[in-house]
């Protein structure tokens, strides 16, 4: 009797003293649903951060294609690379896709889809295609970068796809072969444009969508653009799937003008700025330099391509000491680099210097040489491509016909070093087509001449000397130390399919 | 000798709460023979304390007896020419013989040895150390006599077991502690503070960055606020049996601190006065080299300014590999400002500078101010202190002050007394030193880059009058605005005087309660303990620095409270006494933060307010935090004769930051204390005088912080109008369970010879299970961590203590005290999924892995021939290996200290050794510093002029993809390198460079002290001590850079990020008793 009492009373005291508790662990400050076109604005802003970082890009590829060359702590240029631009290059990606993913989670769920479409978002199926293309667009930064990544498909349920894995979980991934990202990526891109091409006239997510307003139209060619690409890129690979995308790719519709391209216009409001803005203006430093390698060409110097290009003035401002364009010679050591005063090189131009500059994923011109190259490098193609990246930098009429004409024939050298012009900002294709096509074929190797001539009074000879790899450009960049600690053997099951973790170690997509 | 002190604290204490209630045992002996008297009488202390509950027997009559009451009192029949015994706790016993009728007043004298030491426990109950079956150990206040800004830190070698890595100091930086070692992987491992019963938050205001070493300043965590001259002792309870009983905060351990209370009985009012000044200087500076100047190659520019020419410096460059320091006649960065004529133009030679970067330093200076006023009658007591502390710290422009009153009272009556106590702190900083990589700290902007022959006198004018800084490392020569831009480094001046942090914390905390004693063995309590704090930073970037103008306003209000009820009965029958307590507490827990801060750059210089940018940003932290724990809990204590005690306890906690299905959690604990020197058998021993074993198990439960469960998203910054939201970067679990720890501990505790030699020795035993663990996942899984309810921790270790107390007479005394703690740490199980967790990644790899010991720092190792040499590159410098490789654990192998106590008539004299062996530190300072070629040894052995042929062979190294690699065709390394490439190899090649060993001996404290004792003036006694602290580094087995440094109380240890090194001080304090 007396014990059912004190249990009743203990039962009591049990139910009142847990009920002070609840309810009160309810975060007041996030909330728990969010509408997808907040998540897009967000995945597409952070997918071109971290592909345009200032330690990805500007301290990476852009070093690497040598269109910029450090002024000060140079050891980037000579290829010196700190693992944590691997850590917050892969992380920023991967958290990317994982917003990516959600909004296609929150198109497929019965539970939230209908939600999904309100406002004006769109329906579910071109709200789901459109995070395809950015997740393909995400992995290619990704695989190109370092090789075989853990690898997610919307389409494909291959079990070697192990990224984002969250239900059941996976917290360390696999990751997938180069050959089978590729061969997916195309798939993707392929299914994507075809679900939106039916729904053309719509827009999705509306203005939210920052690269094109929500035009499903526009998203289709940028698909189907982005599949000559990677097509190829794998042409030597597999003929077979190069003309089967190509073909598809072309008859679906890609870019036909500048008015198409993929661009991300950044804000003039901080913190939205640009990153190089960010990277200079806000950081106040004068790192980057235009390369001596790239201002030569551009000034007709180099015997490849002897013609002025007026796209110059665009891309670098004259050195403020003398008024004239000053390439710096590209990845002297620090004590040489000294002796090259910021005041006396030409940095960055002030289009591409913008706080609100776009950052281009795709263009026109890219487009057009991707064709010239697959009509076996045609000259029309070709003409077209240098005139829409002419036009694109806003070049005078007159001055693009001037250079139109004094244009050397379409070659695969003259192409692919067009394509290399073209490029400039677009770090991580250039090193890339670089990799694949060993154009443009001046880049500076080690023992190579850098700089040869009078410094305070003594005659000097730099040479290019990098302090990590085998001389060349680099192949990738190191895996994240971080997946070293947490994905230990996948990682290392990944260096024996692969190589070493070195830079120059050769990606399968680019081995010859 | 700061027993007395405790005892009289612990007195009062028990008569203001009551917690002890007597039953009075006496048996009316009947008169047989002779003339019965009934004899009454007060019993106090030297003090004139009221002692209550001590035991009067006949002597010869073990049947007969009594217990004085609350106020010291009693009342016993005897017979004449019987002898009166009184014996209590902590006393020597006291006979009288039984002459007359008259009162008999007696005055007991307190027992000097600790056997009977009355420690105060859980709940705040005081109880015999004897009877306790787990390890406590006790440190006066005194022992808090060099009242450093941040009192825990005085802590340091005085308990075994207890760990302190200090920040130093005066500015109150970091201070964290661990008791028994590392039992939460990501969680918090400090113990919990109570100060009077209130449980005192010790938030870690750093952030993470700071947390990790790679930028910010150290504002340290809040249990600073204590008040050194507030503290009356420190009780350590070191593990969980100990602490079972306060929750979930206690895993652990707990650090009760009790506050001094009035003190004698008399009814006049007491006054103590105490004022004290401390010098401070920085020391154990990494040493710079001498020799060559800076810039970046070893020859000057020249150039031609009207029409004369000059050798000018490579101003931009912040490394120090530039021309030899040889007197040639340069420009320096002062003579290129028309505004300075003398200097204008004017080539000085290129030496190294008469006031190189110890001048910036200054002599830190900090005087405290103590008043206390306490009064006492036998029914109530009360006391009032008031603390002003006045600190000008070691750089420029920094300074901190504090204002502390601490006001305690009580009233007690036959049924209801009633208590409180309430503190009110005031905590002010400016110019708070930074750590790490920040522009703003003088470590960076010195030790790790920065020119060595950059003369700070001159550097001290650092603002031209139109409000531009002058800077060293500006952009080139030219007289332009352009080019008087600071380059890299601001001038540290002009980041002290102008970019510099101000804080500012209100605090008050304390209780209030009363007591209930309905019938005399029974008690109920009920009180309310606060602690509420207001924090607000404004930190600033000032328009013209190096880095973009920034202003940011960070406030955090806090508030805790906690409803406690506890009923406590005390009964003894004959041999058995028994001691049960049953309580209810409520926590609820309010923490509000605001973050927020100009973004884009300010836009008019010299103005500090969110209003001058053109938008701000908010940042994610901001918001309300709330939290509630309700608990009940119970325990009973047994005791039989002196010899055999048991304790159980058992608490249930609800949590509300853990699912509603899962938030309840039940915890006990089991010790038991056997005194088996009351046997029989060890009676007669002369040997030994007393002796006990104890035993104990617990298990504590934790829970997490709030709302780790549901998936939530956060906010961006608005793009173009568009709201931006993402998901977090950390996965939620709306599964967790609460944590578990588990620990067993035995002990021993001897006293030999009469108390000459003491010995107390504790083996522990503790696994955590279930831990709450924020696991760092592959960032491919989309979240970039876990958290999960995962992993098994085991810790442990032996702890001694050995005091040996050779001189015991009325003019010397000497006390020698060993502490030794030895604690092993191994992450048994993490998850199903992974092995290996990662704490930090910042500046260095820092793990904890499955089969090792927590805090592993990994990175890239050297390269080794099977001949044991290590393998050099094409280059000729040091081969890295392709994978990470374990480098060292930081945590300790053991720790040790001794600590004398000699006292000559009113002479005392102390000194503290304290060390660490071994365990690992990564340093960042190093790191940069050897890149730059500011370090000593970059110009050491003429390395500069003839380069150097690094110990080692050549060979073939393939790499395997397991992270093995194979050596072949070796030969002996001939290729000699210059200075910088061998320097930069340490910054970019094997990180094994940049990893040291973290032994030190260090003569922590040294005090001597005096007292006047003034019997016929106004003031009774005089105390002065003198006092040094860090004042000698006996040993370390780092030679570049002191080992002993934090970057924050956080887990992330042993990682070195630019701190300043603990500083030397002294000082000396004046104490008033009128």
């Amino acid at each position: 009797m007396k014990i059912n009492k004190l249990y009743i009373l203990g039962l009591f005291a049990s139910v009142l003293l847990s009920s002070c508790v609840d309810d009160i662990n309810e975060d007041p400050n996030r909330p728990t649903s969010v509408p997808t076109t907040s998540l897009i604005t967000s995945a597409e802003k952070l997918l071109i951060d971290n592909l345009r970082s200032e330690q990805a890009s500007l301290r990476g590829s852009m070093l690497f294609v040598q269109y910029f060359s450090q002024n000060t702590y140079t050891t980037q240029s000579r290829y010196d690379i700190p693992f944590s631009y691997s850590d917050d290059y892969w992380k920023g990606l991967y958290k990317t896709l994982n917003n990516l993913e959600e909004v296609v989670k929150l198109n497929t769920d019965p539970l939230t889809k209908d939600v999904a479409t309100a406002n004006g978002a769109g329906r579910n199926a071109t709200q789901i295609a459109i995070s395809r293309i950015l997740k393909s667009y995400a992995f290619y930064a990704l695989t190109d970068v370092f090789g075989n990544i853990p690898y997610q498909s919307y389409g494909n349920k291959d079990e070697d796809f192990q990224a984002l894995q969250q239900n059941p979980e996976n917290i360390t991934p696999k990751y997938a072969s180069q050959e089978k990202i590729y061969a997916d990526i195309l798939n993707e891109l392929k299914a994507a444009g075809d679900t939106l091409i039916k729904y053309q006239s719509e827009t999705t997510f509306g203005k939210a969508d920052i690269i094109y307003a929500g035009s499903n139209q526009k998203w289709v060619k940028f698909a189907n653009s982005l599949r000559l690409r990677f097509s190829t890129r794998i042409k030597d690979k597999n003929q077979a799937l190069y003309q089967e995308h190509f073909q598809d790719a072309l008859s679906k519709g890609v870019f036909t003008s500048n008015a198409d391209n993929a661009a991300f216009k950044y804000s003039a409001t901080s913190p939205n700025e640009a990153p190089l803005y960010r990277a200079t203006v806000t950081a106040n430093r004068k790192d980057f330099a235009i390369s001596n390698i790239f201002v030569d060409l551009l000034q007709g110097k180099n015997a490849i391509l002897p013609v002025s290009d007026p796209r110059l003035p665009i891309y670098a401002l004259p050195a403020t000491a003398t008024n004239t364009y000053v390439g710096l010679p590209y990845g002297l050591a620090n004590d040489q680099a000294g002796k090259f005063a910021a005041t006396g090189v030409s940095l960055p131009g002030a289009v591409i210097n913008a706080a609100n500059y776009a950052e281009v994923l795709m263009e026109y011109a890219e487009v057009k040489f991707l064709v010239s190259e697959y009509n076996s490098w045609s000259q029309a193609d070709y003409a077209s491509g240098v005139r829409a990246s002419l036009e694109k930098w806003g070049v005078s009429a007159d001055n693009v016909n001037t250079y139109l004409e004094s244009l050397p024939a379409a070659s695969k050298e003259n192409v692919l070093t067009q394509k290399y012009i073209a490029l400039y900002m677009q770090g991580l294709e250039s090193w890339s087509e670089y990799r694949r096509t060993g154009y443009p074929s001046f880049l500076v190797k080690e023992g190579d001449v850098v700089f040869q001539g009078t410094i305070d009074g003594a005659g000097v000879t730099y040479r290019f000397d990098p302090l990590f790899g085998d001389g060349g450009v680099p192949g990738r960049l190191y895996y994240p130390t971080k997946e070293q600690n947490v994905n230990k053997a996948n990682y290392q099951e990944a260096l024996s399919a692969q190589g070493n973790d070195k830079i120059e170690t050769k990606l399968w997509v680019f081995k010859k | 000798m700061f027993e007395l002190n405790y005892k009289k604290v612990m007195l009062n204490f028990r008569k203001l709460k009551l917690l002890l209630l007597f039953t009075v045992l006496t048996l009316f002996v009947s008169a047989q023979t002779g003339d019965i008297y009934t004899i009454k009488g007060h019993v106090t202390d030297a003090g004139g304390t009221d002692l209550p509950g001590v035991t009067i027997q006949v002597k010869g009559n073990a049947q007969s007896g009594t217990l004085t009451d609350i106020d010291g009192h009693y009342s016993i029949s005897v017979k004449k020419n019987e002898i009166l015994i009184f014996s209590y706790l902590g006393f020597e016993t006291h006979q009288v013989e039984v002459l007359s009728n008259k009162p008999i007043d007696v005055v007991l004298k307190e027992n000097s040895t600790e056997l009977d030491e009355v420690v105060v426990t859980s709940l705040n109950i005081p109880r015999e150390k004897k009877a306790l079956g787990y390890a406590v150990q006790a440190v006066s206040g005194k022992a808090l006599e060099t009242r450093p800004t941040n009192a825990l830190s005085a802590l340091s070698g005085k308990i075994s077991g207890l760990q302190v890595i200090s920040s130093g100091g005066n500015m109150g930086g970091s201070s964290r502690v661990t008791l028994r070692g590392i039992n939460s992987i990501t969680g918090n491992n400090q113990p919990l503070y109570i100060i009077d019963g209130v449980p005192l938050d010790n938030t870690d205001m750093n952030t993470s960055s700071t947390i990790n070493g790679s930028a910010g300043k150290d504002v340290g965590s809040t249990i600073q606020d204590i008040n050194p001259d507030d503290i009356a002792d420190i009780n350590v309870l070191k593990g969980p049996s100990a602490a079972a009983l306060y929750g979930t905060r206690a895993a652990n351990g707990v650090i009760l601190i009790t506050t001094k209370k009035g003190s004698s009985n008399t009814d006049r009012l007491d006054i103590q006065v105490n004022t004290g000044i401390e010098l401070e200087n920085v020391v154990r500076l990494p040493k710079r080299q001498k020799l060559y100047g800076g810039g970046y190659s070893t020859s000057f520019q020249k150039v031609t300014i009207d029409g004369k020419e000059y050798n000018v410096v490579d101003y931009a460059a912040d490394e120090s590999w530039g021309p030899k320091l040889d007197g040639t006649p340069v420009l320096h960065w002062y003579n290129l400002d028309p505004e300075y004529a003398n200097d204008y133009l004017n080539p000085e030679p290129w030496v190294y500078p008469k006031n190189d970067v110890t001048d910036f330093f200054r002599t830190g200076v900090s005087n405290t101010n103590n008043i206390a006023f306490s009064k006492n009658s036998s029914s109530s007591a009360f006391r009032v202190s008031f603390t002003n502390k006045n600190v000008k710290g070691t750089v420029p422009n920094s300074s901190l002050s504090r204002n502390a009153v601490n006001i305690s009272g009580s009233t007690k009556g036959d049924l209801v007394s009633f208590f409180g106590n309430v503190n009110y702190i005031n905590n002010k900083s400016t110019g708070r030193p930074w750590t790490g990589a920040s522009n703003r700290n003088i470590i960076l902007e010195a030790y790790q880059w920065g020119q060595v022959q950059v003369d700070y006198k001159r550097l001290s004018e650092y603002k031209r009058a139109d409000g531009t800084p002058r800077a060293w490392n500006r952009t080139s020569w030219e007289n332009t605005t352009a080019a008087e831009k600071t380059k890299y480094i601001d001038n540290p001046y002009w980041s002290a005087y102008e970019s510099y942090l101000k804080e500012n914390r209100d605090r008050l905390y304390g209780n209030i309660g009363l007591v209930i004693t309905p019938t005399k063995w029974l008690s109920l309590t009920g009180r309310i303990n606060g602690d509420v704090y207001q924090y607000n930073s404004q930190d600033r970037i000032a328009y013209y620095s190096r880095s973009q103008s920034m202003y940011q306003e960070y406030s955090q209000k806090f508030d805790e409270f906690n409803y406690e009820f506890l009923a406590t009965s005390n009964n003894r029958w004959g041999d058995h006494s028994l001691i049960a307590n049953l309580g209810a507490n409520y926590m609820r827990r309010n923490r509000r933060v605001s973050d927020i801060q100009t973004s884009g750059g300010l836009m008019i210089p010299a103005y500090y307010s969110l209003n001058n940018a053109s938008s701000v940003i908010i940042n994610p932290s901001t918001g309300l935090y709330k939290k509630a724990i309700s608990s009940v809990y119970g325990s009973v204590s047994y005791g039989w004769k002196s010899m055999l005690y048991l304790d159980g306890t058992i608490r249930n906690d609800w949590s509300s930051t853990l699912p509603t299905d899962n938030n309840s959690f039940l915890y006990p604990s089991l010790t038991s204390s056997f005194v088996f020197t009351e046997l029989p058998a060890f009676k007669d021993q002369n040997w030994l005088s007393f002796g006990k074993v104890r035993l104990g198990w617990a298990e504590v439960g934790n829970d997490t912080d709030p709302y780790q469960l549901y998936k939530t998203y956060e906010a961006l910054n608005a793009f173009e109008g568009n709201i931006s939201y993402t998901l977090s970067d950390k996965l939620n679990n709306p599964n967790l369970k609460p944590e578990i720890t588990s620990s067993w501990e035995a002990g021993l505790q001897l006293q030999l010879f009469n108390n000459l030699i003491g010995l107390d020795v504790t083996y522990y035993n503790n696994n955590s299970r279930n831990q709450i663990i924020q696991l760092p996942t592959s960032d491919a899984f989309g979240y970039s961590y876990k958290l999960i309810n995962a992993g098994k921790i085991n810790n442990k270790g032996i702890e001694a203590t050995l005091t040996v107390n050779p001189i015991r007479q009325k003019d010397w005394d000497w006390t020698a005290i060993a502490n030794f703690s030895k604690n092993s740490n191994k992450i048994i199980k993490l998850s199903d999924a992974v092995n290996t967790l990662q704490l930090s990644n910042t500046l260095v790899s820092l793990v904890a892995q499955e089969g090792e010991s927590y805090g592993q720092i990994k990175g890239y190792d050297f390269v080794y021939a099977p001949d044991g040499k290590k393998v050099v590159n094409s280059d000729g410098v040091y081969m890295r290996t392709d994978q990470f490789a374990s480098l060292g654990s930081v945590l300790p192998d053991f720790l040790w200290s001794f600590q004398n106590q000699l006292r000559y008539k009113d002479f005392t004299f102390g000194f503290l050794i304290d060390s660490r062996v071994g365990g690992k530190f990564f340093s960042q300072t190093y790191k940069v510093g050897m890149y730059s070629g500011i370090l000593e040894s970059t110009a050491a052995n003429n390395i500069r002029e003839d380069g150097i042929v690094l110990d080692g062979v050549t060979g073939n190294v393939v790499f395997n993809a397991d992270g093995t690699y194979t050596v072949s065709n070796t030969a002996t390394n001939d290729k000699r390198v210059t200075a910088q490439a061998w320097a930069q190899n340490q910054y970019n090649g094997p990180t094994a460079y940049t990893v040291f060993d973290a032994t030190f001996i260090k003569l922590r404290e040294l005090t001597l002290g005096y007292t006047f004792n003034l019997p016929k003036w106004k003031v009774k006694s005089i105390n002065v001590t003198a006092y040094a602290r860090n004042l000698w580094n006996i040993y370390t087995k780092s030679k570049d850079i002191d080992p002993e440094l934090t970057n924050s109380s956080g887990n992330v240890q042993g990682i070195e990020g630019g701190n300043l090194p603990t500083p030397v001080t002294y000082g000396i304090n004046l104490g008033f008793k009128f």
